[in-house]
This record gives structure tokens, sequence and C-alpha cells, in this order.
């Protein structure tokens, strides 16, 4: 593992309701700051890191210098490349707690059934590296993004667009399920699956947003002040994260203890997408650098 | 995994075709007739249980898990120097399973695991036994990568010829072979495992039922339980009780018996992790079985 301190960057913590001063890049903890390190897969041009299991095992994908697309999991600090039989593309995108890893592949020169691009697959690999493909019945895409410790699967599937046909998804041993929002996708849940979280585009405003589904009601989630935003993962403490993009257009991460927002940036970036966290709270994503370069990111809680 | 699965420390096993069979019956046993007083031995038997792990780790805790086995043993030599005997046995393992890991899970097969194996057995003066096993872990229904492992196992039988008490202790070592990161291994870790185990195996025969109280304590000698890409020491621990009635009798020749039992499991920081974050199991079985 090639991981560098590349900054320190405290989270606003106020207890008030949310505000876009809650935002601030100031801590009211000042006992506790988040620590961030680079994840960078070995010989990559691109990193991104989407999920970790509370036994900090971080999962994702990158690019190789041949521009092809790979997934990793890192785990103590080495390195695994992950490749779906015969794809050309794969992407780790979730790691459950015993090491199942849920993700995507496409294969090369696969005809679409529908229409559009060469069709993307759901797949699951357990720890001891059995494969199985999870494809939505009747649909030409599958996202599998998250797994729970039950073995049930989140994400969506979608047809040509990602608008009107793209619904969230979880496939479970009782068998598949979509919501009805469309242009919807589940990116995470609570591990009893109540506290379901995602994203989607609301048609009312055409605007992105984040949704929870907490036992079966839905609500909306918007950082205060962004034109988008979008949850990527929520922990068993029903700590959200996600990403909005504020006035500007820039792009930053947040998570959200159900009171607050906190902002994550990574110092000096362009844009900061935060895509997990675990029971620990710490949180990994993917930050674009002063030059333009994608890399994956660990944030980790530490105390002063 | 055929070698020491739980309730029944390898009951379906090697090790213990070739330890026990040959020189860990109780006095009452030994009496009784041999059915089968030829060079060939046929063991075998059907397992049923709410729960599977293997040297501690979580493999399917859901529905109804089913083990048919089999093993056909050659003696070899059989002398009354120091190697008293020598035996061949091949054989083997299977779980059936109707939860995640079977036909309710994401392969909608239920024949999670399919193990074969051979090993060579030596018996000594004083009840000491060795064994060298080979054996290939794999599964049909594609849950995971296929393991190939080689064990060595130490045992003494402190009980034959001599009372219907036993305690049995043992060791075994195990290498895990032909691997890559995430393939070929037990814990789905970054590099071949070496397993010890250390057990005990009391047995008392009765008249109309044996009992056993194994004990076990799993342990990594290296890259055996890894964790977060660490290995963690400490397995499990088990403790268990079985009841093992012969149908007809100690004193029959029939070679069927039922058996029942309950193990509960002390789970290290791997296995742990892999139970969900439960740090014990307890696992109940019933069983028939037959020898000839």
């Amino acid at each position: 593992m090639r991981s560098r301190l590349v900054g320190v960057y405290a989270i606003a913590k106020v207890f008030a309701t949310a505000c876009l001063c809650a935002l601030a890049a100031t801590t009211a903890d000042a006992a506790r700051v988040l620590v961030i390190s680079n994840i960078d897969f070995p010989g990559s041009v691109l990193t991104n890191a989407q999920g970790i299991n509370a036994q900090g095992d971080i999962v994702g994908f990158y690019t190789d210098t041949a521009g092809r697309t790979h997934g990793f999991l890192q785990s103590g600090g080495y390195f695994r490349s992950i490749d779906y039989p015969n794809s050309d593309a794969t992407q780790a995108l979730g790691i459950g707690p015993a090491g199942d890893i849920v993700g995507t592949y496409q294969r090369p020169g696969e005809p679409a059934p529908i229409a559009g691009a060469i069709p993307i697959h759901g797949f699951l690999m357990t720890r001891r590296g059995g494969f199985f493909k999870v494809d939505y019945p009747g649909h030409q895409n599958t996202i599998a993004q998250r797994i729970l410790p039950d073995g049930t699967i989140l994400g969506c599937y979608h047809d040509a667009d990602r608008m009107a046909t793209m619904y969230g998804m979880a496939v479970s041993r009782h068998g598949f399920e979509h919501t009805t929002e469309p242009a919807s996708m589940h990116n995470g849940a609570t591990p009893d699956g109540q506290l379901i979280v995602g994203l989607f585009t609301d048609m009312r405003d055409n605007r992105g947003k984040a949704y929870m589904i907490d036992r079966g009601r839905f609500s909306t989630l918007e950082v205060p002040g962004s034109v988008s935003t979008a949850a990527w993962d929520v922990n068993p403490s029903s700590v959200i994260v996600g990403n909005f993009a504020d006035s500007a257009g820039v792009v930053h991460g947040f998570q959200y203890d159900g009171q607050a927002f906190g902002r994550v940036d990574v110092t000096g970036a362009r844009a900061t997408r935060v895509f997990g966290i675990n029971a620990h709270g710490d949180m990994v994503g993917a930050f674009v650098d002063a030059a333009g370069r994608t890399h994956g990111f660990l944030a980790q809680w530490v105390n002063q | 995994m055929s070698l020491n699965r739980g309730v029944y420390g390898g009951v379906p096993a090697l090790m213990v075709v070739c330890l026990i069979l040959s020189m860990a019956a109780p006095v009452a046993a030994q009496e009784r007739v041999d059915p089968n007083p030829g060079k060939v031995a046929v063991t075998g038997g059907l397992d049923l249980r709410n729960a599977y792990m293997f040297r501690g780790v979580l493999q399917d805790g859901t529905g109804i898990i089913a083990w048919p086995h089999a093993d056909l043993g050659l003696g070899l030599h059989s002398g009354d120097g120091g190697l008293k005997n020598v035996s061949l046995h091949v054989g083997t393992w299977n779980s059936l399973n109707s939860g995640v890991a079977g036909s309710d899970g994401r392969s909608g097969k239920p024949w999670y695991e399919s193990d074969v194996y051979a090993s060579l057995g030596l018996q000594f003066g004083g009840g000491i036994g060795v064994a060298t096993t080979y054996t290939a872990y794999t599964s049909p229904n594609s849950m995971f990568t296929t393991v190939k492992e080689v064990g060595l196992r130490l045992a003494v039988d402190d009980g034959s010829g001599r009372r219907a008490a036993a305690v049995n202790p043992y060791a075994l070592v195990a290498f895990e072979l032909d691997t890559q990161p995430g393939i070929g291994q037990l814990d789905g870790g970054l590099h071949a495992g070496k397993y010890l185990e250390l057990g005990i195996a009391p047995k008392y025969g009765a008249k109309r039922l044996n009992i056993g109280v194994p004990v076990k304590l799993g342990l990594s000698l290296g890259n055996y339980y890894e964790l977060a890409g660490k290995d963690r020491k400490l397995g499990y621990a088990s403790f268990a009780g079985i009841v093992t009635v012969p149908l007809g009798g100690n004193d029959s020749s029939n070679g069927w018996n039922v058996h029942g039992g309950v193990e509960y499991k002390l789970l290290g920081d791997m296995p742990t992790a892999i139970n969900d974050g439960e740090g014990s199991k307890v696992i109940g079985s019933v069983g028939v079985g037959f020898s000839y």
C-alpha cells in the first residue's frame, strides 16, 4: 500500500438544525480530527475507493496504463486486483462484513439487448473467490453497489438511459425488489435494511437529490445551499455520507448524522466525493487533485 | 472440509478412520464379533445440522445442512512389531445446503461442498498413530475456490484394550497448497495458511451407547485466519457432547448407529467477523452412520 497523509480536515460538528454554517471548515469537537490518506493502486492512472467494511477492508476500482478498469481490494495495506472472469471492465463497489464483494463488470463486444452501450452486469464475489452474476431480470444493466450482512445486494437497474428506466433495487433471498421512484439508485443501508439511502433525480424540479427510505417511508435529503446531493452509504449508526455540488458547481463530500451536515474535502482537491462509510465512521471516496488526476482516499477519525 | 468439522471431531474423516476405527475401540466393542474380518473397511453416514463451520469459520448458518460421507479403508500391513498397522483410505465428504450457501443463495444449487481425500495411516505401539492426508475441498455450486491441503495428524489412543474410557489427545497441522491472493484458502486471505489443531476426544463406551466429549483448539501457525490482511492466531475453541447409539447395542455385530450432539464454539477475531460479529455459536446435529 502506498498511502500518505495528505491532509487533516475537520468536519463541522454542530447540533443545530442543518444549515449552511454547519458546513464550515471548523470544528466544535476539538478532540477528534479527520485524517485523510491517499489510496492509489500501484501503477494505476486512476483510483477510486467505493466501499469499506468494519474490518477496514476497502474496495474500489482503478484504471491501468492501458486504459482498462479493474476492481481492487485493499486489505491490511495489501492490494489485490479483482477481475470478473472474461470481463473487460470490473469495478468493485461494496464489501460486506464477511468479505463478500459486489460490483459491476462488462464483457468486450457483448451486444446490448435493448440499446446503447455494452451491458453492465452486477456481480457477487464471495470471500473465498466464487463469482456470481447479479442481473435484474428483464433489464439491460444492473449495478450492484452494496452488500448487507445477510447477503442482500443493493443497487439499481436500468435500460437505455439512467433516467426513466433506472430504479433502485434490492436482491435478497426473497427475490428482487425495486423502488417506484424513477431515476433512482439504492446505495447503502443499515445492516438490518431498515434505512436505505440513495440518489435520484427529482422529476419535479430536475434536481439530483439524496433519499432515505426509513422503514418504508421515502424522504429526500439535500445539503443546504447545494444544487445537487447524492447519498452513497450509511453506517450502522445511521450516519449518511455522499456528495453534493455547491452553487459554484464544486463537488464536496458530506456526512450527515441525522442532525447536522459536515463537509468533507481533501485539502487542495478540485473535487471530493465520499462513497462509503463503515461502523467506525471511517470513510472512503475519491478526489481530483490540482493536476486533474483522480485518487482514492481513506478518511479516519483520530483522537488528537 | 472433511477433517474435524464439528461435533464429531472428524468422525467421517480419514484420520479417525485410520486412528480410531482401527485402534481406539473400547473394550466392549473390541470383544464383539467383527462383521468384516477382511482388510477392507467401509464407513459412511449422513448428518444433519443447523450450521456449518469449518475450523471455526462460518460457511452457512441458515436452512438445513446435510453431510453425506463415505470412506473406503484398506489395510496394508498388520504385525506385532513396533509398527502395528498401516492403512490407506480414500473417501468423499459432502455438504448439501438449503440456505444461503446452497439452494437459497446466489448459486441456487444445494451442493455446496464436495471433498475428496486420500490418507496413509501408521499405527505404532503404545497407541500412537500418525496419518498424512491430502484433501481437495471443492465447491460444486462455485461458492468457493478449491482448497488443496496436506495435513499431518499425531494421535494417542490411550484407551485401546485397557478400559472403556479414553482421553485420546491429538495434534493436527495442515498446510494450504497452490494458493493465490483470495484463491484456494479458507479465509480468502492474501497468503496460504498453516493451521494447528490441538484436541482431546474423551470417550466412554457403555453397554448401549458411547459418549464423546471432544474439546479442541484451532490456531493459525501462519496466515490461516487473516483478517484485514493480518493473521490472527486464535481461530476457535470448541466444546461438544456426542452420544452415539449402536443399533443393536455395543455387543451387536450390527454396523449401524444413530448419533446426536451439541457443540459450542468460541470464536477468535476472524471467525467472529465472518459470523456477523457474534463471538460464539451453538450447533446441534443428528445423524446415522455405518461401518463394515
